[in-house]
């Protein structure tokens, strides 16, 4: 690691003591989450209410993950829009959907500006992904992804029926 | 229940749409585009008794303000790049529920001097969880997830979608008031332009820039005795779900697949009879 970091660090401003354990996870290079125990979902990112039941105060716990998911989708960035992320470029973003649900925006830890720069095209939707851990600073460590050697779980995307996509009206 | 002919665009007003427009201001844009689209629907600013803009910097109060008019119906459609149609929507069911007879509709955007690339100040939860992993330029970064994705899921090719770059392009030579007007391109220009956003080339992105748009909208009553030829609004429809892709089912599905059926089916007619679409999210 370099003397200085100078990428954005994570910076909570919504509600720093509901993000915490979180934050306080990802220090111990573990994925924990918010669990909703009313609905049994998961919840990112961390809010002061379950999207789904609208569950709050002792319903909200939290749980550590599986940390494996799979891209649901991304691009390979080749122009920065905050210029000290220029030395990765090219670089993924990538939206992560972990297996307890949720999705996560990051970026991959195991594939170099080179190998994008020769195959833009290199990740893969569906493709298998588990967490890394980086200490970026000594006060944060954030997540990123690494491809892995697995299967998509059968029937596991979570890609919605939808009644318009189906309707002859509109195909 | 519905508004299908109940209500009627009577005027419009555009300024042409320019990278930037020095010397004016959002507030400026804004009553240039209010007093054309006045102008073009034969009524005097004294008529006008509701005001929907688009939020933000051009917030419902600061609008009536700037234009020196004390409506009373009013809001902020503050739905991004759907804030036009929102706002047409939400003024054909004001006028309908007699909440006003003439609704201004004004979207001003400026950009004086270009706005500087960056996240600092930026609301909500990005700068906790999305920054640290490098915004890229804008909304091209969840447009090219989108556009990753649905070429995943449905086999769509960049030399496909090329094409929309390249006739919207095409438009835009017909169009003195389009940013690019005197600018052709053609497909194998979309092609051979550089990686902005992987799969995204640069003639596919989406730019800032600045411009105004207004219309007037009436009841069905009033744009019969106007002096103007009314478009009658068949149809609208809203529909919302989130900024970033986080909850959405799929990130290829928007909220267009929803609000367009409540759009058509109050309409009457279906996908098969349109025939002009313009879409934007």
């Amino acid at each position: 690691m370099t003397s200085e970091y100078t990428k954005p660090v994570p910076r909570p401003q919504m509600n720093p003591e509901i993000s915490a354990p979180f934050w306080a996870g990802t220090k111990r290079h573990e994925l924990w989450l918010q669990h909703c125990k009313r609905c049994s979902n998961f919840i990112f990112y961390p809010r002061e209410a379950c999207p789904t039941c609208w569950g709050h105060g002792d319903d909200l716990v939290w749980a550590q993950a599986s940390g494996k998911g799979r891209i649901h989708s991304y691009t390979t960035v080749f122009q920065p829009a905050v210029p000290t992320f220029g030395e990765d470029m090219p670089m993924a973003q990538v939206l992560i959907e972990l297996d307890e649900g949720v999705r996560m925006v990051g970026n991959m830890a195991d594939v170099s500006p080179e190998e994008y720069r020769e195959n833009p095209a290199l990740l893969k939707v569906n493709q298998r992904v588990e967490a890394v851990f980086e200490d970026v600073t000594p006060e944060w460590t954030i997540i990123k992804w690494q491809r892995i050697e697995e299967e998509p779980v059968p029937g596991a995307d979570t890609a919605a029926s939808n009644e318009w996509v189906n309707d002859p009206r509109y195909n | 229940m519905s508004f299908r002919g109940e209500a009627a665009i009577i005027g419009i007003g555009e300024l042409p749409t320019r990278r930037t427009i020095p010397g004016m201001s959002v507030g400026g844009l804004m009553a240039q585009a209010a007093r054309l689209a006045i102008e073009d629907a034969h009524i005097t600013k004294d008529d006008v008794d509701g005001l929907i803009t688009e939020g933000g910097d051009t917030f419902p109060g600061f609008a009536s303000e700037y234009l020196g008019i004390r409506p009373r119906f009013g809001t902020g459609s503050s739905m991004m790049g759907a804030s036009g149609a929102t706002g047409v929507t939400l003024a054909s069911m004001a006028v309908m529920n007699g909440l006003a007879n003439y609704v201004l509709v004004v979207i001003a955007q400026e950009r004086n001097p270009a706005l500087p690339r960056g996240i600092e100040g930026f609301p909500g939860p990005g700068a906790e969880f999305d920054f640290p992993y490098g915004p890229a330029a804008g909304a091209n970064t969840g447009y090219a997830q989108i556009y990753a994705r649905h070429m995943d899921r449905y086999g769509t090719t960049q030399d496909q979608l090329a094409h929309v770059a390249a006739n919207e392009r095409a438009n835009a030579q017909g169009n003195e008031n389009a940013v690019f007007n005197g600018q052709p391109i053609t497909h194998d220009d979309v092609i051979n332009s550089r990686y902005v956003n992987y799969p995204l080339r640069l003639l596919e992105c989406v730019m800032p820039c600045a411009g105004a748009a207004a219309v007037i909208v009436t009841t069905k009553e009033r744009a019969k005795a106007s002096l103007t030829k009314p478009a009658y609004v068949l149809g609208g429809g809203i529909a919302l779900d989130d900024f970033g892709g986080m909850s959405r089912p799929d990130i290829t599905i928007t909220p267009v697949s929803r609000s367009a059926p409540t759009a058509l089916a109050m309409s009457g007619y279906t996908p098969r009879d349109i025939e002009f679409a313009e879409f934007y999210d």
